[in-house]
């Protein structure tokens, strides 16, 4: 860093040298962010022990209505309509609305069974025309219910999500505080056998439901409300224009933030528990994760005026939420900026590169330990379950080169095996995005098929989301269609 | 017909539902046994004990802390 230093100002060439390599610690720098915000974020958590909500809860037990989108969902409504019938929240406060978007299967015969064995609790709404996504069919219900006064509270919830007995009545206690416009629950994967990318969805929500939430309780701003979970007050939903935005893939994402813009709150009760069953196969989650992600990139449009601006809401325009809002959002971005930077410092100065990359390698090591170890201690059981997708959530390629820039040393490198080791180190970062994106082809191929979940491990679930965002980005500066691709349900979750 | 109230000593207003009145019906159909949901004392008996979980935090804090530094340690020890 001295030499650097010395050389600036003696010549053109050296002027240059040192402006291009001020440039590239620059981008490491930057690319650094999001990792940084990740320790900032999970740093927080534990504060949550303290800055909760649970004081200003109350016995409140008002009528919920709870609007079940459909379609096609013959398989799991039965499983779950009986889940809600026997949850411990008073009876005659609890009517389930299924909005039926014009099903072809058995929904309506599967509805009509349901009705007559719960007569006045269970209401069968049908669409005509059907296919235009979940917010047309919630809006559908949404104006029967509305135009009842009888519903105080509301709770959207999707066909497959199972909720535990006391869940419902521990989501309530919250909008006792008049303040509060609606509340999420912590949804997890509920396969009750989980296998391969099962395992690593059940260790994502433990992280991005369980513990990121509690960051956002903490903050005071929340990101999304899940859409599985989520209870209004009526005067919240008659706030925000009694209709579910349909102009976006995010809907549930304008919903939370439209209800903090209005003035209410938005609180996640981490102890009300959903099961919920999450997509089987690469293919399937690439296609939901990639609408999660086209949606966060049309939220970012929407709402830009807002960002990092207090003075439009202290919450959500303050630092710490606009951070963590484009820290995710601009993840693969960051990851390129930091494999540039330190390929091109290697390229120009490799002590220097080696010197950089030796002390910041371990704020990524710190953010890790402690992304596992708070996600595990926010809901041990499940935790405990998945422990090996956490270790190998970036890839076991990338817990590889983690633990061998941990460790420099240990296997003895030199001449052309090392070069070749520290490029492929620096630029892994952003290699490992287009090998994911190559892991959901193998598993469209006959022959790759039984080997995408070991590739899966290889290249790791972290890099997958990244390569998702990538595609969310193309898509959507290429205007490609909102397709509604409905994620297939079967039944499999269990309690 | 749930509403708010402004009770005077509070911090701040509340909203509150109507009583929950317990028949031999629904008590029946609750298995006999009064529910959580019927007792106002046992719901704040059950917030306080989802309250007192959250310290479970501190205890994934430790974790981190201790891994970190211990990586820490072995990795100077082994850089000398």
């Amino acid at each position: 860093m001295n030499e650097l230093l010395a050389a600036s100002g003696t010549d053109v060439a050296g002027t240059g040298r040192t402006v291009l390599t001020w440039l590239l610690l620059a981008l490491v720098g930057v690319g650094a962010i999001p990792v940084v915000a990740g320790l900032a974020q999970f740093l927080v958590i534990p504060l949550h022990a303290v800055r909760n909500h649970y004081r200003e809860t109350g016995p409140y037990l008002p009528n919920v209505a709870v609007v079940i989108p459909a379609w096609n969902e013959a398989a799991v409504l039965t499983t779950s309509i009986e889940r809600l019938m026997g949850l411990d929240y008073p009876p005659d406060r609890l009517r389930i609305y299924v909005v039926d978007d014009a099903s072809t299967d058995d929904t309506p015969a599967v509805l009509a069974r349901c009705a007559a064995r719960f007569p006045g609790r269970v209401v069968h709404l049908r669409r005509d025309k059907g296919g235009e996504g979940k917010a047309h069919t919630l809006n559908h219900g949404l104006r029967e219910i509305l135009a009842d006064d009888w519903m105080e509270a509301l709770l959207i919830m999707d066909a497959d999500v199972i909720y535990e007995p006391a869940s419902l009545r521990k989501m309530t206690r919250h909008l006792a505080d008049p303040t509060v416009g609606a509340v999420t629950a912590y949804i997890r994967e509920g396969s009750g056998d989980p296998q391969g990318i099962t395992r690593f969805i059940g260790f994502d929500y433990l992280a991005a439901q369980a513990a990121s939430r509690r960051a956002q309780n903490v903050a005071g701003a929340m990101a999304c409300l899940a859409g599985g979970a989520q209870l209004h007050t009526r005067e919240n939903l008659l706030a925000i224009g009694g209709q579910i935005d349909t102009s976006s893939l995010a809907e549930d994402t304008v919903t939370t933030f439209r209800t903090q813009l209005a003035g209410r709150r938005v609180v996640f009760e981490p102890h009300a528990r959903v099961l919920a069953e999450e997509p089987a196969g690469i293919d399937a989650l690439w296609k939901q994760r990639l609408r999660w992600a086209r949606g966060n990139v049309q939220i970012t449009s929407m709402y830009r005026h807002l960002f990092f601006r207090r003075s439009v809401h202290p919450g959500l325009g303050g630092i710490f939420f606009g951070i963590f809002w484009f820290a995710i959002l601009l993840l693969p971005v960051a990851m390129l900026l930091t494999s540039v930077g330190l390929t091109g410092l290697y390229l120009l100065d490799s002590e220097l590169a080696a010197e950089v990359f030796g002390a910041a390698v371990f704020v990524p090591i710190a953010t890790f330990v402690f992304m596992i170890t708070l996600t595990i201690s926010v809901d041990p059981r499940t935790g405990f379950r998945v422990w090996r997708e956490a270790l190998l959530f970036p890839g076991a390629i990338s817990f590889v080169v983690l633990l061998a820039a941990a460790f420099p040393g240990v296997v003895p490198l030199s001449g052309a095996a090392e070069t070749f080791w520290t490029l492929f180190v620096y630029s892994w970062l952003v290699l490992c995005i287009p090998l994911a994106y190559g892991v959901r082809k193998l598993e469209g191929t006959r022959w790759g098929r039984p080997l995408a979940p070991l590739a899966l491990y290889l290249v790791g679930f972290g890099p997958m989301m990244c390569a998702i965002t990538v595609d969310a980005y193309v898509k959507e500066f290429r205007g490609a269609a909102m397709t509604w691709d409905k994620t297939e349900k079967t039944g499999r979750v269990t309690v | 017909m749930s509403r708010v109230h402004e009770l005077v000593g509070a911090g701040q207003p509340f909203r509150v539902s109507p009583p929950i009145v317990m028949t031999e019906e629904l008590l029946a159909q609750c298995g006999g046994r009064p529910p959580v949901w019927a007792d106002p004392v046992a719901l704040a008996d059950e917030t306080e004990a989802d309250r007192v979980r959250e310290r479970r935090l501190y205890v994934g804090l430790l974790a981190a802390i201790t891994v970190v530094v211990l990586l820490y340690l072995a990795r100077a020890a082994l850089l000398g």
